[in-house]
């Protein structure tokens, strides 16, 4: 009997599950409730040439949507953000394909390896993101390899490639080697190479020169691992020789620091690569910061003070020759001022401060770009150095007339 | 066997409820996906039509007055022009992007930078700037009327259909003069009488941040116990407020709620009912009010307070060879002592001060009585005294007004710029008073002796 039951009860599943089914059967799962919607460009609309040019070179291109007219759904609500100019964002649109879209393609052969590995979204906001409680800004965000968002867009100046460059060139590369570590993670050599030096708390209080020193290439890149190899990519590849050159001096530097430095405010810090012993007297309480301006560089390789002597102690005393004694007997003029055996002068001597920090600050940025150069080449083919003079010939040879033909791609759409 | 009939009912029951999404649908005639997509080309189509001319009344936070905008809604750009304090008080225009997206429900965006407007959602430079909105979920749209909510911040703004032949430039003319015509600063409380006959008192209206508090009772304790704050913007037709007045009923629970208010012919703001109104209040108290000096108007006066005043001139002339000029009612130097804060008629004899110390008493809400003791400890100022004593028609005159209870009128009960004070058993005795604003006025409250 109970096996009976167990077939009947089995039965009336069935038909349970076969009502349920037929009950549903008149909408049905084969139609969606979405509306269509067509991707058709409307020639009439106001940004008609603008749509399709970013279709033709985007969108068909690389698979990859342009959004200039900002929804704030896509963007972390926590900031107050506005949207992109239209003008700027058409400037911005040629301009990221000429100089970073273009190069790789230059760089590796074919649009293959940005179709890829590059951004799906690149987002424009008009306006920076400024945290109301920190103050500090965000000039770019890159999220989870799929969208890159380029902030401050309103500011921007066309007429000036280097701050293009560094506002928004660099920002994509920065954002682009995330996606790139995200994709194939950093070298494990990269990762031990500075720990114990980072700050992820109070980088935006460290002097630049200072973390050049301990081997960063920039204050954000000693917040932590992951933005120190995106930082030291990002400008390997947009910072010009001159701007590397200062990068290196400053690296194989000391930096003297004057002010607390148990404060939590590193801001109030102020740090020298100079000093001198006030008038010559060689103690530590005696010692002073100054910076380059303040001194001559001498032909016999040495340094001294500008406009500043020695002094003697006391009152000059004259004496029947017409020289003058200070109180000590040595010779000195007039104005008490010491003198040495031809008679001039004794300048106040200036020193190197001695880079005390424990890092070779010049060695570890070398040994972070060979790495990434290594990386580049080892996980994606491509040659950085290559990428690199791609993108500072782009930058040296860049003109106004170049971005008006840029724009003309838009503008000239019919 | 049981057992087995439960199990079917359930699976019955069961089967029926897996329908009932259907019949939800059926309610709305259509599902959400198709419904938010018709909703979206329906107000896109909607701000486009007719012209695609709207005034959009906007506030970007509660702490400043609200703004008005002009917008020419076109297929994907929309020209909007504006004229404010940020714009330097100069029209300014500009093109930019707009849509109607499926977002938080239907909303419309401005969603590439336009200069006149995104300034108020630009966050430099401390992240929040003056905090407005450029995305609005729609909240209700009708032909010439669509209300939207700021997604970030709630404050409610309004798109009014625009179909006269008004350029932008005449629409803003004509909301600074209705601005101008709606407030003066020689009137520095306001009354609101609700449709009940509630009154409440508010100031701050010039800077269009009001402070609404109960009229009666203690006025120093109300406006810092009671206090309902609240902020307004000039339209082409009178005022509207951020928000419906809604704290009204926690006063009077029968109060209607106004929000926008009509500039009428007499000068009073007049809520959607017909009845809330706001006015300079009672007449009386406006020339009580501290902050205004009344000069009387040489050229028109009449009847007993004309003969009495020239004669007063007259005598003035022939006993101390003075013209008498300027002659007002006023708060006398307060800055100068406090023997002398005292309400005054105050006039010039060549070049000297003259004032004649009165106090007044309120009979009605447009009726005073004044009066003068000549044994005061301080009746008259040293040349008050030599005036008032060398001068008999001038305590004529000081008598006549002094025995006559005197009346007011105005042109504009909201704005007051002259009254006509008379007598009120003979309104052909009378004086125009000029109201300016009185140099010596200082809020006493803000006074160190």
């Amino acid at each position: 009997m109970k096996k009976y039951f167990k077939y009947i009860g089995a039965i009336a599943l069935v038909a349970m599950a076969a009502m349920s089914l037929s009950s549903c059967s008149e909408k049905g799962f084969d139609e969606t409730i979405f509306p269509d919607v067509t991707d058709e460009l409307d020639p009439s609309s106001y940004t008609y040439k603008f749509d399709k040019w970013l279709k033709e070179n985007y969108l068909d291109v690389y698979n990859l949507e342009f959004q200039y007219r900002l929804k704030d759904t896509e963007t972390d609500m926590y900031y107050n953000l506005e949207p992109a100019t239209l003008t700027n964002s058409i400037d911005l649109a040629v301009l990221a394909k000429h100089m970073w879209f273009d190069v790789y393609e230059e760089v590796t052969g074919s649009k293959e390896f940005v179709k890829m590995y590059g951004p799906r979204i690149l987002m424009l906001v008009g306006s920076p993101a400024i945290n109301p409680q920190s103050g500090t800004i965000v000039v770019g965000l890159a999220e989870g390899g799929i969208k890159v968002t380029l902030l401050n867009v309103n500011t921007m100046n066309v007429n000036n490639i280097y701050a293009l460059n560094g506002d928004y060139f660099h920002t994509m590369h920065h954002e682009f080697a995330h996606i790139l570590h995200q994709t194939k993670s950093i070298p494990r050599e990269f990762q031990l190479l500075s720990l114990g030096h980072y700050d992820a708390s109070n980088w935006q209080d460290r002097d630049p020169r200072v973390v050049n020193s301990l081997g960063f290439v920039t204050p954000y890149g000693s917040s932590e691992i992951r933005e120190d190899f995106a930082e030291t990519i990002a400008n390997y590849i947009t910072k010009t020789d001159a701007e590397w050159e200062q990068i290196w001096l400053n690296a194989s530097r000391g930096f003297w620091t004057e002010g607390d430095e148990t404060s939590q405010d590193l801001s109030t810090l102020t740090y020298y690569t100079y000093f001198y012993y006030e008038n010559n007297e060689v103690n530590d309480e005696k010692r002073k910061g100054t910076t380059w301006n303040n001194i001559n560089f001498n032909e016999d390789g040495t340094m001294t003070l500008k406009g500043q002597y020695q002094r003697g102690k006391g009152t000059p005393t004259k004496q029947e020759d017409g020289t003058y004694l200070d109180e000590d007997g040595k010779l000195c003029d007039r104005q008490g001022y010491l003198l040495d055996s031809e008679g001039n002068r004794i300048p106040i001597i200036v020193y190197d401060v001695e880079d005390r920090d424990g890092v070779d600050g010049v060695a570890l940025l070398t040994q972070k770009i060979n790495i990434a150069r290594t990386w580049f080449r080892e996980q994606w083919n491509i040659d950085l150095d290559a990428l690199r003079n791609a993108v500072q010939t782009r930058v040296s040879n860049y003109t106004p007339e170049i971005l008006e033909s840029l724009r003309q791609q838009v503008y000239g759409i019919q | 066997m049981k057992k087995l009939f439960y199990i079917f009912a359930l699976g019955l029951t069961l089967s029926m409820a897996s329908c009932a999404p259907s019949e939800v649908d059926d309610i709305f005639d259509e599902n959400p996906a198709v419904r938010i997509d018709n909703a979206v080309k329906n107000y896109t189509e909607l701000l486009k039509s007719n012209g695609g001319r709207w005034n959009m009344k906007y506030f970007a936070n509660g702490d400043e007055g609200g703004y008005n905008f002009m917008m020419l809604f076109k297929n994907g750009s929309v020209e909007i022009s504006g004229k404010n304090y940020y714009t330097g008080d100069a029209f300014v225009q500009d093109e930019s992007m707009w849509e109607v997206i499926a977002d938080y429900g239907p909303v419309l965006t401005f969603n590439t930078y336009n200069e006149v407007f995104h300034l108020f959602s630009d966050p430099v430079p401390d992240g929040t700037g003056l905090g407005g909105d450029y995305e609005f979920i729609v909240m209700k749209a009708e032909e010439n009327k669509i209300t939207l909510r700021g997604k970030k911040t709630g404050i409610t703004a309004v798109l009014e259909r625009v179909t006269d032949n008004v350029t932008d430039q005449e629409f803003f003319a004509e909301v600074e003069a209705n601005r101008a015509a709606s407030f003066s600063t020689l009137v520095d409380t306001l009354y609101i009488t609700t449709s009940t006959g509630y009154q409440f008192a508010a100031v701050g209206h010039n800077d269009e941040v009001w402070t609404i508090f109960p009229a009666a009772g203690d006025r120093a304790a109300n406006i810092i116990d009671y206090p309902e704050i609240m902020n307004s913007m000039s339209t082409r037709n009178g005022i509207r407020f951020m928000e419906p007045l809604s704290f009204f009923t926690e006063y009077d629970p029968e109060a209607f709620i106004p929000q926008d208010f009509t500039i009428q012919e007499d000068g009073s703001l007049l809520a959607e009912d017909g009845v809330t109104r706001i006015t300079a209040g009672p007449l009386s108290n406006v020339f009580a009010a501290k902050l205004n000096t009344f000069v009387v108007d040489k050229t028109d006066m009449g009847g007993d307070f004309k003969t009495y005043y020239e004669n007063f001139t007259t005598g003035a002339r022939a006993a101390l060879r003075r013209t008498i000029n300027d002659l007002c009612f006023t708060y006398f130097n307060i800055f100068d002592s406090r023997r002398f804060n005292r309400f005054a008629m105050q006039f010039k004899a060549a070049s000297l001060s003259c004032a004649i110390f009165l106090d007044y008493t309120i009979v009605d809400d447009n009726t005073v009585s004044i009066s003068f003791n000549p044994n005061a400890a301080t009746p008259y100022n040293n040349n008050g005294k030599t005036y008032y004593n060398g001068v008999e028609q001038l305590r004529d005159f000081i008598a006549m007004l002094t025995s006559r209870q005197l009346s007011f009128k105005t042109d504009n009960v909201l704005r007051p710029t002259v009254l006509t004070m008379y007598d009120k058993a003979n309104p052909e005795n009378y004086f125009v008073l000029k109201m300016t604003q009185n140099a010596n006025y200082v809020d006493e409250s803000t006074i160190e002796y």
